[in-house]
């Protein structure tokens, strides 16, 4: 029922825009001009110093871990401590009130993103 | 363009050869202009959308898998790209009310090659324009664009059923304007 010839060749007769003459050479020029750009692109940190990081920051976990697994604190030449300061009950309050109101706002900044 | 035809240019252009893309864009510039036309009903904008459609397809050729046709992958960036310029998230969706069992009226092929082809291109067009949004853009897809019923489903949002029952219209809309038109065009010359 669908495949009706004569009407496809209605449509192909009539209904077929061309497109103005410069049309591929200027599409063309605009891929040619986005890939070179991106050919030319260098990146932010060379590869090579990511790779370092990556694995100085593998080594230095390594190490850590050895040391709390393998090594009891009292072995060690140095005593090590951390003296957390009393945290008061209303700052508490006051970081899980900035939390919530904080990711509600996120929530309604996407949403009203999403409409617009 | 044949299905193995347009993966060798797609592998030259992944391997550097730009210029090889050149080819994919002049076999499908034209469809995609009359796709994109028939959404936005605006030529400039839709040489802009083609344009943008071409260069996005560009820029993720290497997602291309290669399971579904080049030119039903394609032609969704065309329509993205023209609801985004049109500023909508997708087609409007349309209810389908009545069957349509109707006749189709005898087709105007005979009556239409008497004029000139410039003529005959003002007419179909001028019939094109008049149908509605849905029946226009489903007839572009199904009998230029070579879309099956499927994948048109697919760019469109429109149900199976919605699209057939689009087609068996639109085609009855442009013969019965064809009609008119050639009955004014007869009244004219008389």
């Amino acid at each position: 029922m669908l495949n009706d010839d004569k009407f496809k060749a209605l449509m192909i007769k009539g209904a077929v825009e061309e497109t103005s003459q410069y049309f591929t050479d200027e599409t063309m020029r605009k891929i040619e001009r986005g890939f070179a750009a991106k050919k030319y692109q260098q990146p932010l940190i060379k590869h090579s110093v990511k790779l370092a990081f990556i694995i100085a920051f593998a080594v230095v976990l390594s190490a850590l871990l050895a040391i709390s697994i393998f090594i009891q604190p009292s072995h060690l030449p140095f005593n090590l401590y951390i003296t957390i300061p009393p945290i008061r009950i209303e700052d508490f309050y006051n970081v899980v009130y900035f939390i919530i109101i904080f990711w509600l706002v996120m929530f309604l900044n996407h949403k009203i993103a999403n409409y617009n | 363009m044949s299905d193995p035809n347009y993966l060798i240019i797609i592998k030259k252009v992944l391997t550097g050869d730009v210029n090889a893309y050149s080819l994919l864009v002049n076999t499908y510039k034209d469809l995609a202009l009359t796709l994109a036309y028939n959404i936005v009903l605006n030529r400039e904008d839709a040489e802009e959308i083609v344009q943008d459609a071409f260069v996005k397809a560009f820029v993720s050729l290497k997602t291309f898998k290669g399971n579904a046709r080049f030119s039903t992958w394609f032609y969704r960036i065309v329509v993205n790209t023209s609801l985004n310029k049109r500023k909508l998230k997708k087609l409007s969706t349309i209810t389908i009310e009545e069957h349509a069992a109707e006749e189709i009226p005898n087709d105007m092929t005979d009556a239409i090659n008497q004029y000139n082809n410039e003529e005959q291109k003002r007419f179909i067009k001028a019939a094109l324009d008049s149908l509605a949004e849905g029946e226009r853009i489903c007839l572009t897809m199904y009998y230029l664009n070579e879309l099956s019923v499927d994948e048109i489903n697919l760019l469109t949002g429109f149900s199976v059923s919605n699209i057939k029952v689009l087609l068996y219209r639109g085609r009855k809309h442009v013969y019965n304007k064809l009609q008119d038109i050639l009955k004014d065009e007869m009244h004219h010359l008389i």
